[in-house]
C-alpha cells in the first residue's frame, strides 16, 4: 500500500516536472551573446541605451538592460526597440519576463513588421520587479495599424511572414532612469 | 528504508511544485505612490480645488500615499474634486475591476468614483460613486464589465459601457462632498486592475 503511494506520488511529480519544461517553449532571445538589437529613432520615441547584462536575468545568465534616456520632449515617453526576423508565427503566442524598479507606471507593448505593414498590440501594464511570462497573444485582434486607422481592433495579419520584431516601452512623463530588464522572449 | 523512500518522494513533490510554472498574479498596481507623483488635478469649470502631494502618512501599501487636501469653495454646486494620470494606452480589456484603499481622515459623506479617457477619441467615462466611511476605506471595488459608466453619449446617466478598455490615455479619480466643499483630507494609494 506505502509503496504504491509512493509510486503515485513519484508519477504525479514527474508529470508535473514534464508539464514545467514542456511549458517554457522555445526561447526565440535570451540574450547570452552580442546584442542584435536595434533602437529605433522615430519622431515620436525616446532614445534607449543598451547592454546586455548579468544584473537581472531570468533565463541563463544574462538579459537585455535598457535604459530610456532623459528627452527634453516629455511626451517621447516611450523607447523602441527591434530585431530583424524570420519568422512563421501562425501558431504561436509570444511571452517575455521583463524586471523593472519604476514603482508603478511603466508598460510595455509589441509589435511586428508582417509583410511590408506594420502592426502593434495592446499596452500590458508593468509590476514592480519581476513580471514573468507575459503573454501576448497573437491570435487576438486587438492589434493596429495604418489600415485600422491606428485604432487596436484588427487582427495581426501574415503571421506567417515576420521581417522585425518590436519591443516597445512606455513610462510616465517626466520620470527619470526607467530602467528595464528584459529576458527570456519565448513564441510557444 | 520507508523514512527514506518518505523522504524521496517529499523531496520529489517539493521539486515539482518549485518546477511548475507560476501562476501570474492577478491584479497590477497602477499606483502606489512611491516617489515622484505623477497625478494632477483637473481645470473644469464644476470641480473644486486640489492640492495634490506624495505623503509618508496614512500608506496602506508601501511607504506613500497621495494626500488630496480638499479646498473649500464658495459654490455649492463645486461638490468635487478630480485628478488624473496619464496611462500611455494600456490595455485592460481582459481585467475586470480596479480596486483603491482610501483614507478617510474625519469627514462623512464622502463618496469616490473612477473615471477614463478611452480609445482614440479619448471619450470620458466615469464610474458610479461608491461611499467612503470614516478610516480606512480598503479595496473599494470599481468593476470594469458593467453598464454603470457615465459618458457624453448616455447624457451622463449611468447606463453605459465603458468602451475602448484596450487604450486607456487617462484615469481619473474623484471625490465627491453631497454639498459644497469645505476642507477636507482624504488618502488615496493601493491603486490596482485585477
Amino acid at each position: 500500500m506505502r509503496k504504491a503511494a509512493f509510486l503515485a506520488v513519484m508519477a504525479v511529480a514527474m508529470l508535473l516536472m514534464y508539464a514545467s519544461v514542456h511549458a517554457e517553449g522555445k526561447v526565440y532571445e535570451s540574450f547570452e551573446g552580442a546584442n542584435d538589437w536595434n533602437a529605433e529613432n522615430w519622431d515620436n520615441v525616446g532614445g534607449v541605451t543598451m547592454t546586455i547584462s548579468a544584473e537581472k536575468f531570468s533565463e541563463g545568465k544574462q538579459s537585455l538592460k535598457a535604459v530610456a534616456k532623459d528627452e527634453e520632449e516629455d511626451w517621447k515617453n516611450r523607447f523602441v526597440i527591434s530585431k530583424e526576423a524570420a519568422l512563421d508565427l501562425s501558431t504561436a503566442d509570444m511571452y517575455m519576463d521583463i524586471y523593472t524598479d519604476a514603482p508603478s507606471g511603466v508598460s510595455v507593448a509589441i509589435a511586428f513588421d508582417t509583410a511590408g505593414e506594420y502592426y502593434e498590440s495592446g499596452n500590458k501594464l508593468l509590476n514592480q520587479g519581476w513580471n514573468k511570462d507575459i503573454k501576448f497573444e497573437l491570435g487576438a485582434k486587438d492589434f493596429k495599424c495604418k489600415a485600422s486607422d491606428w485604432k487596436n481592433s484588427v487582427p495581426l495579419a501574415d503571421r506567417s511572414d515576420i521581417s522585425k520584431v518590436f519591443i516597445l516601452v512606455q513610462h510616465p512623463k517626466k520620470m527619470k532612469d526607467v530602467t528595464v530588464f528584459i529576458d527570456n522572449i519565448r513564441f510557444k | 528504508m520507508r523514512t527514506l523512500l518518505y523522504m524521496a518522494a517529499a523531496a520529489a513533490a517539493s521539486a515539482a511544485i518549485l518546477c511548475a510554472p507560476r501562476a501570474q498574479a492577478d491584479e497590477t498596481l497602477f499606483e502606489g505612490f512611491e516617489g515622484n507623483s505623477y497625478w494632477y488635478g483637473v481645470d473644469w469649470e464644476n470641480t473644486g480645488q486640489v492640492n495634490l502631494e506624495v505623503a509618508g502618512e496614512n500608506a496602506s501599501q508601501g511607504n506613500g500615499a497621495l494626500k488630496v487636501v480638499i479646498r473649500e469653495e464658495a459654490t455649492d454646486w463645486k461638490n468635487k474634486v478630480a485628478f488624473f494620470k496619464e496611462a500611455n494606452g494600456i490595455d485592460i480589456s481582459k481585467n475586470s475591476e480596479v480596486l483603491i484603499d482610501v483614507y478617510n481622515k474625519e469627514a462623512a459623506g464622502i463618496e469616490i468614483a473612477i473615471g477614463f479617457r478611452t480609445g482614440e477619441g479619448w471619450v470620458y467615462y466615469e464610474s458610479g460613486r461608491k461611499q467612503v466611511n470614516k478610516g480606512w476605506n480598503r479595496d473599494i471595488s470599481f468593476g470594469l464589465d458593467s453598464p454603470g459608466y457615465k459618458c457624453k453619449a448616455s447624457d451622463w446617466k449611468y447606463n453605459a459601457e465603458l468602451e475602448g478598455k484596450n487604450n486607456i490615455g487617462e484615469f481619473y479619480v474623484l471625490v465627491y462632498r453631497p454639498v459644497k466643499m469645505a476642507n477636507d483630507v482624504v488618502y488615496i494609494d493601493n491603486i490596482r486592475i485585477k
